[in-house]
């Protein structure tokens, strides 16, 4: 090899080179670029004889500096970051519309329960009746409120899970092209496609975004894409598997869920999307604090329209006559399942105890129990008829129901804890479980099932039934039996006391600071109406602050690894400055070497010449 | 380490952003004056605003409560002063009367002055409050509680006696009506309770005020035999004016007043003493809640306090903290943007 030779390799190597860091200077700011450096190294030595003589120097390849194990956390923690981020913002939102401190559902609550203090003080004020029903009005209203309000946040939910997936398929469908790309130039070439690989890690990246993954890398240099629990095939051998946004299997549900197609059979695969990702944390906020806090907020309703109702079913109104339904009581209708038989058969949901005294014209659709059969034999039978109630009432649990026919039975099953109550099918049959009366109607075909919703029922349902005041049950049972004048016992027959008397309307009252909701395993109920409000809202407030510390701490993490990624593979400017001036010393020199070289042979020729 | 310049920005972002965060929450803090704004914010101590604030609304209500049954007991307590005065005035005539200087002509005209007052009396029995409600009518409140005696004229009894014939109404009897004004352990009120701490009575059936064991009006037994007198106070002064006006002159000679009316007549003057007593206790025990619950009041708005609001100067001290913190991190931000080495080369 000649020296001009050897100048012109090594100006080609530093020009190339210089194109390198040009380029890195070039793309200092591009989002996932990985800094090249271009590999020099001496060319095979000319072995001239007995000596050895070097040859240049070439540029082997241009390699990239990158770490395949950071890249991965980069994007798992990335996908744990969005996760609670969305998560977290989700969650405030449920968490203002049904959980803020002041002028919430429990001071409307607090409102109402004053105006009938203020009524036991003076029953007979037409004033203070009137004043009982637009407070209960304006509860009613507030919640009528909320419930809206969620109604629209559970549309914005659907469309914003409908959004996502949409977003989801078009990265999927991009790295599929580059995986496709980066094959061919990986069987063809002799560099790596450096350039292209930093795009498809970038695409990578921004999936991560929206759901939470798993890659793996294959051997002809595509890559696989599984959801993070790696349940769910979304890109495997290069073969994309949409997900796809539709309607639950309940159609009157109104809630979106995530399906993919696996050999023509559609699966339901919303549950393992949970975590990672803007999808994933909504999933996560819509399961764990949408749902929770709709159905805690639910049994406090419940329990309130409930126990209201049958103490107001003890007493009696201004005229004398029993107590009607002060709220509208629950009546919540099964969700059909989209493959059930049309035979019409449905099935309902409603808070009916079972009565010692055996009656009930609630159930014939009466609005209140001792209607047309009149009162129970005697007072002690009434008050047992509420102590059922009670016993109801506490055992109200927060969750969505499934009601299951297998042909011969009815299975309900609590879809929170999972604990079920079987019955035979046969007309008139029920089950009484976890407080509410399950009742099927109508024919149905074995296979059948519904979901039902009664905690969330309620809250739409939630209105005032009594427009007059003189309607409040005011009066309790008389203190004396009119017949005998003998003091009342649990013996006497139900009668009415005179008209001044508020002993029915100061229990119903003192419902307020009563604990009435969730018994605990000794039956005792532990909290207030009011306390069960209080634990829908600590609940909100836990998941939020959980989210929150969670979002932080991933945060953490991600700009610790994404500093690892900046240490190995980011661009420093001041860098590329050495280099370019060490690139560019070192193309003078070969210059002048070139310049030498020629300076020798006219030399030399000078010397021929003479 | 490597440092690349990507490094420099991000990180000069992150503090920025990270003060910028911190200083918003104080910012909400100190503006609104609540360190808890929402139940997030202290899930657990959400619980507890809400028991505090619960426990505190309820007591206000109970003191409203204990206003309301105060003014009615000072109603009843204020006819019954009333009454009394009325009485002690009739009783002094009456003593007065028995005296020989005076001549069953004079004696008329004295009976003529209690008839007179013997309506007061009336109306004060039958007296209503402001929301039209008989005030001695036990819970019975809309029926005019004493009646003209359809066995005896002149006369009145209670229509809670069954004498009262076809107006005859037994539920008069019972009950009276219980306001709330303390905690209940039970929350339960039965059918004339009788003994519930946390309320307090304020309605009284007539009986239980007006009722003596008048001698002179003949036996009264209980239940009350048909075509009996009944025994209370107006019946006494009755007793008195028929025997001022001679027209009881079997028992009483030229129409002086037997001792025994005399004696009947102070016997309703102590026992209306005995009512009004009890409505001073009935308001004692108003009061003594009332600032009981006061007391409790306090402590729970100082616990909330401690939980809710934020401390102030600890907010202003963090805020001038973060303000500083923010504001170097943007000076350094601004600084390191202008270490280049290309700002070198030429």
């Amino acid at each position: 090899m000649d020296m001009l030779g050897i100048a012109a390799s090594a100006s080609a190597t530093f020009k190339k080179a210089l194109e390198v860091t040009s380029h890195n200077v070039a793309n200092s700011a591009t989002p996932g670029y990985s800094r090249q450096r271009a590999e020099i190294s001496s060319m095979n030595p000319v072995i001239a004889g007995n000596s050895v003589l070097g040859g240049g120097s070439q540029v082997n390849t241009v390699e990239r500096i990158y770490a395949d194990y950071i890249q991965k956390q980069l994007v798992s923690t990335n996908s744990g970051v969005k996760g609670y981020e969305q998560a977290t913002m989700f969650a405030k939102q449920v968490e203002g519309v049904v959980a803020s401190n002041d002028q919430g559902i429990n001071e409307f609550m607090q409102k109402y329960f004053d105006s009938l203090q203020n009524l036991s003080n003076n029953p007979t004020s037409g004033v203070n009746r009137q004043l009982v029903l637009d407070q209960a009005n304006s509860l009613t209203g507030h919640v009528g409120n909320v419930s809206q309000a969620l109604k629209d946040t559970n549309y914005q939910l659907n469309a914003q899970i409908e959004g996502v997936t949409k977003e989801i398929n078009k990265h999927l469908l991009s790295i599929k092209t580059y995986n496709e790309t980066v094959a061919k130039a990986s069987a063809q070439g002799i560099q790596p496609p450096n350039d292209l690989l930093d795009k498809r890690e970038q695409a990578v990246l921004e999936l991560s975004n929206l759901v939470g993954i798993k890659v793996f890398n294959q051997a002809d240099g595509t890559i696989d894409i599984h959801s993070a629990n790696a349940k769910v095939p979304l890109l495997s051998d290069n073969i994309l598997t949409n997900l796809r946004a539709a309607p639950s299997p309940y159609p009157d549900e109104n809630r979106t869920e995530l399906y993919i197609d696996i050999s023509g059979e559609k699966r339901l695969v919303s549950d393992y999307l949970i975590g990672g990702g803007e999808l994933g944390g909504i999933l996560d906020a819509r399961k764990n604090v949408f749902d929770r806090a709709q159905n805690e907020l639910g049994v406090t309703l419940n329990g309130l329209v409930a126990s209201n109702n049958w103490q107001h079913y003890m007493g009696y109104d201004e005229n004398g006559d029993a107590g009607t339904s002060l709220f509208t009581p629950l009546e919540s209708k099964g969700l059909r399942h989209e493959r059930n038989s049309m035979g019409g058969g449905e099935v309902m949901v409603t808070f009916n105890p079972v009565t010692p005294s055996g009656i009930n014209d609630l159930l014939n659709g009466e609005n209140t129990p001792y209607g047309t059969s009149g009162q129970p034999a005697t007072f002690g039978d009434k008050k047992a008829d509420l102590d059922a109630a009670f016993t109801s009432i506490d055992q109200l649990s927060a969750a969505n129901y499934e009601m299951y026919y297998d042909g011969t039975d009815w299975t309900v099953t609590n879809l929170t804890t999972k604990a079920e109550a079987t019955f035979a099918a046969g007309p008139g049959n029920f089950v009484q479980f976890e407080g509410l009366r399950f009742e099927p109607t109508g024919a149905h075909v074995s296979g059948d099932r519904f979901v039902i919703k009664p905690h969330q029922d309620i809250m739409a349902q939630f209105e005032t039934r009594i427009s007059d005041g003189q309607q409040l049950a005011t009066r309790g049972q008389s203190p004396i039996e009119t017949a005998t004048g003998n003091p009342v016992t649990d013996a006497s027959a139900p009668e009415p006391a005179a008209i001044g008397d508020n002993v029915n309307i100061a229990n119903m009252a003192s419902m307020e600071s009563k604990k009435i909701l969730f018994a605990n395993a000794s039956g005792e109920p532990s909290e207030t109406l009011l306390g069960g409000y209080s634990k829908m809202a600590a609940g909100v407030g836990m998941y939020v602050r959980g989210t929150e510390v969670n979002f932080e701490a991933q945060t953490q993490a991600f700009n610790y690894i994404n500093e690892r990624r900046e240490t190995l593979s980011g661009v420093s400017l001041d860098e590329e400055a050495t280099n370019l001036m060490r690139f560019q010393q070192a193309y003078q020199a070969a210059a002048q070497i070139m310049q030498t070289s020629q300076t020798l042979f006219q030399t030399l020729l000078g010397v021929v010449r003479g | 380490m490597r440092v690349s310049t990507n490094m420099f920005h991000t990180t000069g972002f992150n503090s920025i952003s990270q003060h910028q965060n911190e200083i918003l929450k104080i910012q909400e803090q100190l503006s609104t004056g609540n360190k808890v704004n929402r139940p997030s914010d202290d899930p657990v101590g959400t619980t507890q605003i809400h028991a505090l604030t619960r426990t505190m609304n309820t007591i206000d209500q109970y003191s409203k409560n204990g206003e309301y049954a105060s003014s009615q007991l000072v109603l009843e307590e204020t006819a019954i002063k009333d009454m009394q005065d009325v009485l002690q005035h009739v009783r002094d005539i009456g003593i007065m009367m028995s005296n020989d200087t005076y001549n069953p002509d004079q004696r008329r005209i004295a009976s003529i002055e209690i008839g007179q007052l013997m309506q007061h009396v009336k109306g004060i029995m039958n007296m209503k409050n402001s929301d039209g409600e008989y005030l001695f009518a036990a819970n019975n409140v809309h029926d005019e509680p004493y009646i003209e005696d359809p066995n005896n004229a002149g006369y009145m009894l209670y229509i809670g006696n069954p004498n009262a014939a076809a107006d005859y109404k037994p539920e008069a009897n019972y009950g009276g009506r219980f306001v709330q004004i303390g905690f209940d352990p039970n929350n339960k009120l039965d059918p004339d309770d009788p003994l519930n701490t946390s309320r307090v009575r304020i309605t009284d059936a007539g009986p239980y005020v007006f009722d003596i064991n008048a001698t002179a009006l003949g036996p009264q037994s209980d239940p009350p035999a048909a075509g009996e007198i009944e025994g209370n106070i107006y019946n006494a002064m009755e007793m008195l004016r028929r025997q001022l006006a001679g027209l009881e002159p079997a028992d009483s000679p030229n129409g002086r007043p037997t001792s025994a009316v005399l004696e009947d007549i102070t016997t309703g003057i102590e026992t209306l003493s005995e009512s009004v007593a009890k409505i001073g206790v009935r308001q004692v025990r108003i009061e003594s809640q009332y600032d009981a619950g006061e007391t409790f009041k306090l402590s729970l708005t100082e616990r909330r306090m401690n939980i809710q609001e934020t401390d102030v100067v600890k907010g202003i001290t963090d805020f001038t903290m973060r303000q500083n913190a923010l504001q170097m991190a943007q000076q350094i931000f601004t600084k390191v943007q202008g270490m280049s080495l290309f700002n070198y080369l030429n």
